[in-house]
């Protein structure tokens, strides 16, 4: 039996059984229209940021450092478990993410963006410091900023704006900083510190001033004055200074010889009477240490001769340059 | 000697005293005067201290649009139509001091309100 092609739209019925063929055409144009429109979703959906879809920024937050780096903060609605947020550059530092209830988010950065585990919050703050935003020439400073949305703009201490590109919806100073409210889009601003601190006169040439004459003459005059009066009063003390000695010639010829002493103290010990002798062969005088240097006795033994003859008043003992003098005296008498 | 000594540090106090006993850092007073202000623009008077460093100064305007500056020798000039931040009558300006060399001794940022 011939197979029979019937169009499916033709009113007449087969008759009998056979094979059923649908119109092409229209499932043509379908089976290449659905795989087309499927991409287009596909590819769609892969192009739109997933925040704009999950995600809001409620605020932001600009503080300028002193060392040109930015300082970045951020209230996000989320309303995703892993959420990507574009940072403004890729060269981050100190990323921080919290939750609402202060409870600090891993993230992982990625060049330019970060993923947060939102760990089921709502609302996070994202803070990270931000290298990307200021340029330098000479000794001006260039903040270049695309926000997408309005944000606060705080400058460093010390800071003048001597351009700006855009006009700030609000200005107000904290302290000595300017804090600007800025709209979203484009922005330039720069910007100089205002203390200077390099020396701008050549160490080289300086005017001499009477202040500085008065520094450096004023100390000089004192010293000098001071000085000169120092010197003074030295060379008019000098001659007033002499030693003043004893005769001693006069002391030897009048010291009683040793035989005249032993008469007049006949209990006198023989030791005793060797250091008489001794001491009357030497000018009447010895120091304490010549006679233990003589009589080869220990210190405590001499002293205790020479005290001995002291008691007796044979001899007399006084200091001299730090040493016992022991000196017969002229003035014995005989025992009562 | 205690004399001498009195009068060593008389001689030094004195020179203190009698030397340049005002050694005013540039830009330390900077006076600023807001004339005729129209709701619009004003003119602005600015004077500041002589610095025998300072060779010339820059001024500018920072809230007017587009940014004007003026540069002068002298220690005082005179802006015109000195325009303030949208929504407020405060204008922002700044002075800038360079040395012989042109380099930058100072700035100072001046924000006035252009109403008084």
């Amino acid at each position: 039996m011939k197979p029979v092609i019937a169009p499916i739209h033709r009113k007449g019925f087969l008759q009998e059984d056979g094979i059923l063929f649908v119109r092409t055409d229209g499932i043509l144009e379908t089976m290449i229209k659905a795989p087309l429109i499927l991409a287009g979703l596909i590819v769609i959906t892969l192009t739109i940021p997933i925040q704009t879809s999950f995600s809001s920024t409620r605020t932001l937050e600009l503080i300028i450092q002193s060392d040109g780096s930015t300082h970045i903060s951020s209230h996000i609605d989320v309303d995703s478990s892993n959420f990507e947020l574009s940072l403004f550059g890729s060269s981050i530092d100190n990323f921080i993410a919290i939750d609402e209830n202060g409870s600090s988010l891993s993230g992982d950065i990625i060049d330019d963006k970060v993923i947060v585990d939102t760990l089921g919050s709502s609302s996070i703050t994202i803070d990270y410091d931000i290298h990307d935003l200021i340029s330098k020439e000479g000794r001006v400073w260039t903040f270049s900023f695309d926000s997408p949305l309005n944000y606060s703009l705080l400058m460093p201490e010390n800071s003048v704006i001597v351009g700006m590109s855009v006009l700030p919806n609000n200005m107000k100073q904290i302290d000595e900083q300017i804090k600007l409210e800025l709209f979203s889009g484009p922005a330039q601003i720069d910007y100089i510190f205002g203390i200077i601190s390099e020396p701008t006169t050549n160490p080289l040439e300086y005017t001499l001033d009477f202040m500085t004459a008065g520094l450096i003459i004023g100390p000089i005059i004192t010293v000098s004055i001071v000085a000169a009066v120092l010197i003074k009063r030295k060379q008019s003390k000098s001659p007033q200074i002499h030693v003043v000695e004893l005769p001693e010639k006069q002391s030897e010829s009048k010291s009683l010889d040793p035989e005249t002493i032993f008469s007049l103290r006949s209990d006198l010990r023989e030791d005793d009477k060797e250091i008489v002798r001794f001491i009357s062969e030497n000018g009447g005088k010895v120091f304490e240490s010549d006679l233990r240097k003589k009589f080869l006795q220990p210190r405590t033994t001499m002293w205790r001769a020479v005290k001995r003859l002291e008691r007796l008043d044979i001899v007399e003992i006084y200091k001299k340059d730090l040493q016992n003098m022991v000196k017969l005296r002229n003035d014995l008498e005989e025992e009562n | 000697m205690k004399v001498i000594t009195s009068f060593g540090l008389l001689i030094l106090v004195a020179s203190m005293i009698l030397g340049n006993p005002a050694f005013a850092e540039s830009l330390d007073n900077v006076r600023i005067l807001a004339l005729n202000y129209d709701g619009n623009s004003a003119t602005v008077k600015i004077t500041w201290n002589y610095d025998d460093k300072a060779t010339n100064y820059k001024i500018g305007c920072v809230s007017c649009n587009p940014n004007t500056e003026k540069f002068t020798t002298g220690n005082n000039i005179t802006f015109n139509n000195v325009t303030p931040f949208p929504g407020s009558s405060y204008a922002m300006l700044y002075v800038i001091t360079y040395d012989s060399e042109n380099k930058i001794i100072s700035a100072k940022q001046l924000i006035v309100d252009l109403s008084q």
